[in-house]
């Protein structure tokens, strides 16, 4: 590197290093309207913010944020350098809204930015036609007026004229003040027509959910806010492809879609004719119950099962208070729901009690109530079951251990034992240890089986008796799987000369196999006469002999001459018999 | 005449050692059949008798265990029941049905001793030693070793090496059970383990010293299990699963 280089880099870091940091909030330009979203960006030129939040933004819901990135560029020699953070803002209402200075820590110090006011528009009136949007979000609520506690079903639509390759929730409502339950919310848009305002839309339900106030008041559903990859034309025309494309060229845009929030007006529970034992229930219940005995012996078990169904937040019900007599252990009960299909929330509520009655005698559970509130009649009703009355036989002496059951232990209360096993004995000495002589004995084998491979190496035996026996033995089987092989030798899907000559291939092969076999070799190779001389010192009789001199010859003539499939075939078969009969004679 | 007295020696030799078991095993028998029938009449006493005679010969099966517990608990005697299907459960750790008849007469002792908590791993652990008896644990074991002893042979004598390697992973497998079934005979040796007896009403008291006189320190009743860690002149040291422990009487125990 020549020296002026080195000035040069020298004076671009020092100049870098020198710079000081400058602290900005940036939004962009144009018009803002409630429930459109924005970026807003804290631009920190050379340098980087430590821990840094935004403050005071309560006119803006923050959707997403921050997101850093990094730039630097070299300009006549000059380094800039900046890093951004971004967040995504909404604003929450109509008129000038501010954001305020936000103070940035950069490498030690305080920075301010300056305060940004914004002229926020209303968002526009979608609900009614569209407002001649392509791409928009109903919100719908029924009923718009509640009770504390009464179900709200709010349903999000979206509705479009252009293509969609794709969604996602960008931002859920806060539903501050609200149980919620989602009732429908699909991973894919289920699109139909409807025309609007003379306009033809696609429209697709995005997301419907219950939501139960939890308190009086206006309280506000906030947007739910979509990112959709729609298709757009392009109108700029391309010179070279436009000539061929008759529709222009497409490209897909991210757009940010939110529905308008709303106000829904709860109602106060009314506090006349409200029952002492009022929980909270608001809906339209039913409850049943059974007891599994009315009569049974002291100590035993029984079950009273509460069956509460209906309409409403049956998953957050509290359960109706039971006055248990004396004399009664009860242990927690376990509740089960099962909800309701469809756009309303219920179903049923199951409460189990496992009782056992320590206490002889007649002992009563008085009526179980269930007060709640109505909203369609707007009155307060009671539903209610019972009593129960439990006739209990006392057994004396032979009670059951008083308390500290488990729930597996109760369970067990009712059951008997299990009968006599009726099946012959097997007998044995009580003195015997568990190491009986037939464990000795199959010990004994083991060990035999493991030092046998050692002691037929050591005494010569495997190679001179077992395995010769062994392969003379497996011979024919193994000559047999050559010529024969289970899954074919791969000849059939050859041509008919391929498939023939194949076949012969495996004789020589066969018989080199099973002779080497018999006579415990190895890699042997023989020629016809050498098979023959073999054949005719085991005892073969000639004409077997000759039989195999004629396939061998026929094997090593047939990879020359083309022979018929269909005598390739018979003659395999052939000498499978032949080397049979052979192998009966040298056995 | 020397070929037919060294065919005939074995055979003597064989009859000579069957036949004191054998006269027995038919009176044995005779007992047990005539137990199975007093229970199926609801002569509950007599068919404890039966088998409780049966016993006392030295000759047991995990059957004859299992019923007398189904006599004892019929006759509402619930500390015969728990001693009768824990020493069937002890034969053969995997019976249900005894497993399911201690529990319910488990439920009629009146002590609810409350067992220490331990660690998941150490209870999965504890179920896979105590899952089988000894006698059970030799016989497996001994029968995988002779597998793989067959399997290894016919590897190196036929040249197959499946069998070779499959040999070696049944070896691994052997080793590591033996080390398990070798703790689970270790800890069936350490712990004495024993059944109180007592009468309906009149539980029995645990003292600090082999001694009436001592500090009476607790009370169990009828069909309690504890454990043995002492004894000395016709006392017997007590533990239970709480860690309590104190002295009682010989006869108000009956050792598993």
């Amino acid at each position: 590197m020549s020296l002026a280089r080195q000035i040069a880099c020298m004076a671009l870091l020092a100049g870098h290093l020198s710079a000081q940091p400058k602290v900005t909030a940036i939004v962009p330009a144009g018009s803002f309207a409630v429930g459109e979203s924005f970026r807003l960006e804290i631009r920190v030129e050379n340098g980087e913010a430590e821990r840094l939040s935004l403050a005071g933004i309560d006119d803006f819901r923050r959707l997403s944020g921050p997101s850093t990135s990094r730039n630097m560029q070299i300009i006549n020699n000059i380094v800039k350098s900046h890093t951004s953070y971004i967040w995504e803002l909404m604003p929450r209402k109509a008129g000038v809204l501010t954001i305020p200075a936000q103070a940035v820590r950069v490498a030690g110090r305080l920075y301010r930015t300056k305060p940004i006011t914004l002229q926020v528009s209303k968002a526009p009136d979608l609900s009614a036609t569209g407002a001649g949007s392509a791409l928009f979000m109903q919100v719908a609520i029924e009923p718009e007026e509640v009770y504390v506690g009464q179900q709200v079903t709010v349903t999000w639509t979206l509705f479009t004229q252009v293509g969609i390759n794709g969604w996602e929730t960008f931002a859920e409502p806060s539903l501050t003040g609200f149980w919620t339950e989602n009732l429908f919310a699909p991973n894919k848009l289920q699109l139909r027509e409807k025309v609007i305002g003379g306009k033809r839309y696609y429209f697709a339900v995005v997301r419907r959910a219950a939501i139960f106030a939890t308190r009086s008041g206006a309280l506000e559903i906030d947007p739910l806010v979509l990112r959709i990859a729609v298709q757009t034309q392009n109108r700029r025309r391309d010179p070279f492809f436009d000539e061929f494309s008759f529709f222009g060229r497409r490209s897909v845009e991210n757009k940010t879609v939110s529905s308008a929030s709303r106000i829904v007006t709860v109602l106060p529970l009314p506090g006349v004719g409200r029952p002492q034992a009022f929980a909270g229930a608001v809906g339209d219940f039913k409850l049943e119950g059974h007891m599994s005995a009315s009569a049974l012996r002291q100590n035993e078990a029984v079950t009273l099962t509460l069956s509460i169904s209906g309409e409403g937040n049956i998953k957050t019900l509290e359960p109706p208070h039971i006055e248990f007599p004396d004399g009664m252990e009860v242990f927690p009960p376990q509740s089960t729901v099962e909800p309701a299909l469809g756009n309303v929330i219920g179903g049923t509520r199951t409460i189990e009690h496992v009782i056992i009655p320590r206490q002889a005698g007649r002992l009563v559970i008085p009526a179980i109530k269930l007060p709640f509130f109505n909203p369609r009649t707007k009155r307060y009703e009671q539903a209610s079951v019972g009593p129960f009355v439990l006739n209990v036989e006392s057994v004396g002496d032979q009670a059951l251990a008083p308390e500290g059951f488990s729930r597996k232990e109760v369970a067990l209360l009712g059951e008997d034992i299990r009968f006599l096993k009726t099946g012959n004995p097997k007998w044995f000495n009580a003195a015997q240890g568990w190491y009986s002589g037939g464990i000795l004995a199959l010990n004994l084998l083991t060990a035999l089986l493991f030092a046998l491979p050692w002691l037929g190496g050591q005494v010569g035996l495997v190679n001179r008796l077992i395995s010769p026996r062994l392969r003379a033995l497996r011979a024919l089987s193994r000559a047999e799987a050559i010529i024969l092989p289970p899954g074919g030798n791969g000849a059939d899907s050859a041509s008919t000369s391929e498939r023939s000559a194949a076949i012969y291939a495996t004789f020589s092969q066969a018989v080199t196999v099973y002779l080497n076999a018999k006579t415990s070799r190895h890699d042997q190779e023989y020629s016809i006469s050498g098979a023959d001389d073999l054949l005719k010192s085991a005892g073969i009789r000639q004409q077997e002999r000759q039989q195999v001199a004629h396939f061998l010859e026929q094997a090593s003539a047939a990879r020359f001459a083309p022979v018929p499939p269909t005598s390739a075939e018979s003659d395999r078969h052939a000498l499978v018999e032949l080397l049979t009969a052979i192998d009966e004679q040298w056995a | 005449m020397g070929l037919v007295s060294t065919l005939c020696r074995p055979a003597l030799l064989a009859v000579a050692l069957w036949l004191p078991f054998s006269l027995p095993a038919q009176s044995l028998g005779r007992s047990y059949a005539s137990g199975m029938e007093a229970y199926e009449r609801g002569q509950w006493e007599l068919a404890i008798q039966e088998f409780e005679g049966i016993l006392k010969t030295g000759i047991q099966s995990q059957a004859i265990y299992y019923n007398l517990g189904n006599a004892y608990f019929r006759s509402a005697d619930i500390s015969g029941a728990v001693w009768a299907y824990e020493r069937a459960l002890r034969l053969d750790p995997g019976d249900r049905d005894a497993r399911h008849n201690l529990s319910l007469a488990r439920l009629r002792v009146k002590d609810r001793i409350a067992e220490p908590e331990v660690p998941t791993i150490i209870n999965l652990y504890r179920s896979l030693r105590g899952g089988q008896s000894p006698y059970q644990w030799a016989l497996s074991i001994s029968l995988l070793l002779a597998l793989a002893g067959a399997l290894s042979a016919s590897g190196k004598l036929l040249g197959w090496r499946r069998s070779g390697a499959l040999a070696n992973v049944l070896l691994l497998a052997v080793a590591l059970l033996a080390l398990v079934a070798a703790d689970s005979i270790q800890a069936s040796r350490q712990t004495r383990d024993g059944i109180i007896y007592a009468g309906p009403g009149d539980p029995v008291t645990a003292f600090s010293a082999p001694s009436v006189r001592a500090t009476a320190l607790f009370e169990l009743h009828a069909g309690a299990k504890v454990a043995i860690t002492g004894e000395g002149n016709d006392w017997l040291q007590i533990e239970l699963l709480d860690g309590r422990s104190g002295w009682i009487a010989l006869d108000q125990l009956r050792p598993l």
